[in-house]
C-alpha cells in the first residue's frame, strides 16, 4: 500500500508540475499565455516491413514475424519547469495499440551539491542500452538479454540520485529507489518491496578521438507476494521470501576523429547481465547473457552494423520468467538462445533513417531467418541524445 | 637520511600547495570554441585558466556531448559560448550533466557571447517560418560571427565586462589587457583591409554558409553554395548547376571549411577550372592560426594569395563598376 502510494505521489507530482498553470491560476499572470514557454514537442515514427521463414508461427514475438508493422509512434515533450527543474514526458504506442505513458520524469537543474535528482516513471540507469528509446537503438529491436531479464526494459516509477565524483576522469555514481513493478523481477505488492539500484559509470578520454567507457550496475529487490503473472511453483511455502538480484557490466569503446568526425566513426559496445533469485535462502543458477555490437560509420550518411547476443536461462528459473511466445521446449533443460544481426543504415539527416537488417535467431531447437526494412522518422524538436 | 627525505617531502608539499592555491585564485573558464578561448586569454591574461570544449579541427555543429566535457564544465567558474544556437545540439546536455550552479543557465557564470552583437550584426536570419526542408538552418541567424574581427572586438568588450564582474579585484588588469587587445586587433584590421582592398567585388562560391561574415566584411560576393541546403550535401544536378553558374560568371574560387570533406567541392572546382581554398574554420584548425588574430590573418592571407593567383587583375574591379560598387 505504502509503495503504491509512493508511486502515485511521484507520478502525480510530475503530472501536476506539467500542468502547473492549472494549479497556480492566481499567479499565472506572472508569465501569461505565451507560445515561447511551450515545451519542445517531437513525434517519432518507426515503420517496418519484415520477411521471415518463421512461417509455422512457432513464435509470435513481433521481432520474429513477417509483415508490415507500425513498430512504435512516440510523442515527446520536454521543457524546463522553472529555475530548478526540467521535465520530460514520452507517450508511445506498442505496435498499433493506443498511446500509453512511457516516461514522465523531472530532473533537477540546480542543486547546492553536485548531485542530480531524477524522479518519475523512467528508463532506469542500469547499463547503457536500457536508457535508449526504441528509435535511438542501432537495431530494430533491443538485445535478447535485456528482453529476457527486463522484458524488454527496466522502466519504473523511481527516484534516482547521481553524484559526480571528484576525480580526474568522469565518474558518476547513481543510486536509485525503484517502485518494484517490473513483472519479471519484482511484481511485488508488499509495502517495502522496493528495488534498489546502483550504477557506476566511468569514462576516459584515451585520445582526443577515442573514449573508453566502463560501467557496472547492481539491482536488488523483493518479489512480493508471489501472485503475479510469473508466479513461482506451488512448492514455495507461505512466508518464504524471494529476492531478485541483477548485476551487469557495460563497456563502450568509441572512435570519432576530430576533423572528419561527421563522416566516420566506430563504436564497439557490449553488456553482460546476470540475474539470480534467492528463494527462501537458496540462490538459483543465473539467468545471464550478453550482447556485443559494432557500429561503423563509413560515409556521411552510411553505417554498417553488427551485433551478437546470447542468453542462458536455467531450468529452475523457467517458472519465473516468461517463455518465448508459443515456443515449446523442454523446460527441464533450460533455454539457450542467441541472435546474429547485421545491418546497413542510410541516415540522410539526424531526423530520418532507413535500415536494412538481417537477423538469425535460435532458441533451443528452433531457428529463424528474418530480413527487416525499417524507416525511422522524427518531426519537431527532439532533445539531443546522450553520448 | 630520513631528515633529508622529510624535508624533500615537505618542500614538495609546499610547492604543490602553492601551485594549487595559485590555480585556485585564477578564474577557471570554459569556452565552447577555440576562438572564444583565445579572446578570453587575451583579455584575462594570467588571471584566468581557459579551456575550449571543441578543438579547432572540429565542426562545432556536430559535437557529441561527451561526459568528459561535463567534467570541464563541472569545475568551471564561467562558461562562454557562441550562442545563436550553434551549440544547441550538445551544450544543454553538458550544462545539465555538469551539475555546477555557477555555469547554469541564468547564473552569473553563464555568458552567451552573441549578446555582444546587435540585431543588425547578425546575418542570414531566416524571414518567416522555418522548417527542416530548408536544411540545417539557424533560426536566430548565422552563428559564425567571429569571422568578422569587428565582432571579435565587441565580444572582447563583453568578456572583459564579465571578468570584472566575477573578479573585480583585477579590474585594472582586465581593462589594460582589453585595451592592448583592442589596439592590436584594430591595427591588424586596418592592415587586413588594406591588403584585401583589391578583393572587393570578387565573386566566389562557398561550400557552406560559414564564411559569410568574412566575405561581407571584405566586400567579397558569395554567388552560391555547393551544399544543396545548409548541412545537406549537393546532388549531382546541383553540382552541375553550380558548375554552369561558375563557368558563366567566370568564378575562379571555391571556399570550404577545414572540417568539411572536400571531395564534392573539389569536383565542382575542377569542373569549373577554379581553385579550391581550404580555410581554417576555427583557431588552430590549420597551421599558423594559433590564436584569434593569427587565425583571421591566415584567412585573409589565403584569400588574398588565392585571388592574386587565379583572378586577372582588374576583372572584378570591372564587375564592381557594373554593380555600381565603385
Amino acid at each position: 500500500m505504502l509503495k503504491n502510494f509512493t508511486a502515485l505521489m511521484i507520478v502525480l507530482l510530475v503530472a501536476c508540475i506539467h500542468n502547473a498553470s492549472a494549479q497556480g491560476t492566481t499567479d499565472a499572470a506572472a508569465t501569461g499565455i505565451s507560445r515561447a514557454f511551450n515545451p519542445a514537442i517531437s513525434i517519432n515514427g518507426l515503420l517496418s516491413g519484415s520477411a521471415s521463414d518463421n512461417t509455422d508461427e512457432i513464435w509470435t514475438s513481433p521481432d520474429l514475424t513477417s509483415g508490415l508493422q507500425l513498430q512504435e509512434i512516440s510523442v515527446d515533450f520536454s521543457a524546463n519547469v522553472d529555475v530548478y527543474l526540467s521535465s520530460r514526458a514520452t507517450f508511445s504506442t506498442e505496435g498499433e495499440d493506443g498511446l500509453g505513458l512511457e516516461e514522465i520524469y523531472l530532473t533537477t537543474l540546480q542543486m547546492p551539491v553536485p548531485v542530480a535528482l531524477r524522479g518519475g516513471k523512467m528508463l532506469n540507469t542500469f547499463g547503457r542500452h536500457n536508457l535508449y528509446h526504441l528509435h535511438h537503438m542501432a537495431f530494430t529491436e533491443p538485445p535478447l538479454i535485456l528482453k529476457e531479464i527486463f522484458g524488454p526494459d527496466l522502466n519504473e516509477v523511481s527516484l534516482e540520485a547521481s553524484y559526480l565524483m571528484p576525480v580526474s576522469w568522469y565518474m558518476d555514481v547513481t543510486f536509485g529507489l525503484l517502485n518494484g513493478d517490473n513483472t519479471n523481477l519484482f511484481q511485488g505488492t508488499d509495502q517495502f518491496d522496493f528495488g534498489y539500484l546502483w550504477h557506476l559509470d566511468n569514462l576516459w578520454d584515451v585520445t582526443d578521438a577515442v573514449t573508453l567507457r566502463f560501467g557496472s550496475s547492481l539491482l536488488r529487490g523483493g518479489r512480493g507476494d508471489h501472485t503475479g503473472e510469473n508466479a513461482p511453483p506451488a512448492s514455495l511455502l507461505p512466508g518464504d521470501e524471494v529476492h531478485s538480484s541483477v548485476w551487469g557490466v557495460d563497456v563502450q569503446l568509441k572512435w570519432r576523429p576530430l576533423r572528419y568526425g561527421r563522416y566516420r566513426s566506430c563504436t564497439i559496445q557490449g553488456e553482460y547481465i546476470n540475474t539470480t533469485l534467492n528463494i527462501a535462502g537458496h540462490t538459483t543458477d543465473p539467468l545471464h547473457g550478453y550482447f556485443i555490437q559494432v557500429l561503423r560509420k563509413f560515409q556521411l550518411r552510411w553505417w554498417l552494423q553488427g551485433r551478437y547476443g546470447w542468453f542462458r536461462r536455467p531450468a529452475e528459473l523457467s517458472p519465473y520468467f516468461p517463455e518465448p511466445e508459443q515456443l515449446s521446449y523442454d523446460v527441464s533443460t533450460g533455454l539457450t538462445g542467441y541472435r546474429y544481426s547485421a545491418a546497413i543504415a542510410y541516415v540522410p539527416t539526424e531526423f530520418s533513417a532507413f535500415r536494412l537488417q538481417y537477423n538469425y535467431t535460435r532458441f533451443a531447437d528452433y531457428s529463424a531467418h528474418r530480413v527487416t526494412f525499417q524507416v525511422n522518422v522524427t518531426i519537431g524538436s527532439h532533445p539531443a541524445h546522450k553520448y | 637520511m630520513y631528515a633529508k627525505a622529510g624535508k624533500l617531502i615537505l618542500l614538495c608539499m609546499l610547492l604543490f600547495t602553492g601551485v594549487h592555491s595559485i590555480q585556485a585564485q585564477r578564474l577557471r573558464i570554459v569556452t565552447t570554441l577555440p576562438s572564444l578561448a583565445s579572446i578570453t586569454e587575451h583579455v584575462g591574461g594570467g588571471h584566468v585558466v581557459v579551456n575550449s570544449i571543441t578543438r579547432g579541427s572540429q565542426d562545432a555543429h556536430y559535437i557529441e556531448a561527451k561526459p568528459s566535457y561535463m567534467m570541464q564544465l563541472h569545475r568551471a567558474d564561467l562558461l562562454i559560448y557562441s550562442g545563436l544556437e550553434l551549440e544547441i545540439g550538445w551544450l544543454p546536455l553538458l550544462i545539465q550533466g555538469a551539475r555546477n550552479q555557477k555555469v547554469a543557465v541564468g547564473s552569473i557564470g553563464h555568458l552567451n557571447a552573441s549578446a555582444a552583437l546587435s540585431e543588425e550584426n547578425v546575418v542570414q536570419k531566416p524571414r518567416g517560418e522555418v522548417d527542416r526542408s530548408m536544411g540545417d538552418v539557424h533560426p536566430l541567424g548565422n552563428p559564425h560571427y567571429l569571422l568578422n574581427p569587428y565582432h571579435g572586438l565587441k565580444v572582447a568588450d563583453l568578456i572583459a565586462e564579465k571578468l570584472i564582474q566575477l573578479d573585480p579585484s583585477h579590474e585594472q588588469r582586465y581593462q589594460q589587457n582589453l585595451e592592448d587587445f583592442r589596439r592590436t586587433l584594430q591595427s591588424r584590421i586596418s592592415d587586413w583591409e588594406r591588403r584585401a582592398s583589391g578583393l572587393a567585388g570578387l565573386e566566389v562560391v562557398c561550400y557552406h554558409p560559414h564564411w559569410t561574415y568574412t566575405l561581407d566584411w571584405l566586400g567579397i560576393i558569395n554567388t552560391g553554395y555547393i551544399e544543396l541546403r545548409p548541412g545537406i550535401p549537393p546532388s549531382p544536378k546541383h553540382k552541375m548547376a553550380m558548375t554552369q553558374l561558375m563557368q558563366q560568371r567566370d568564378i575562379r574560387i571555391v571556399i570550404i571549411s577545414s572540417w568539411k570533406e572536400p571531395s564534392k567541392a573539389e569536383e565542382v572546382a575542377k569542373a569549373s577550372d577554379a581553385t579550391l581554398v581550404i580555410l581554417p574554420g576555427e583557431v588552430r584548425a590549420l597551421g599558423e592560426s594559433e590564436d584569434y588574430i593569427t587565425w583571421i590573418d591566415y584567412v585573409v592571407s589565403e584569400l588574398v594569395k588565392t585571388a592574386s593567383g587565379v583572378v586577372t587583375p582588374g576583372r572584378h574591379r570591372h564587375r564592381r563598376q557594373q554593380r555600381g560598387t565603385l
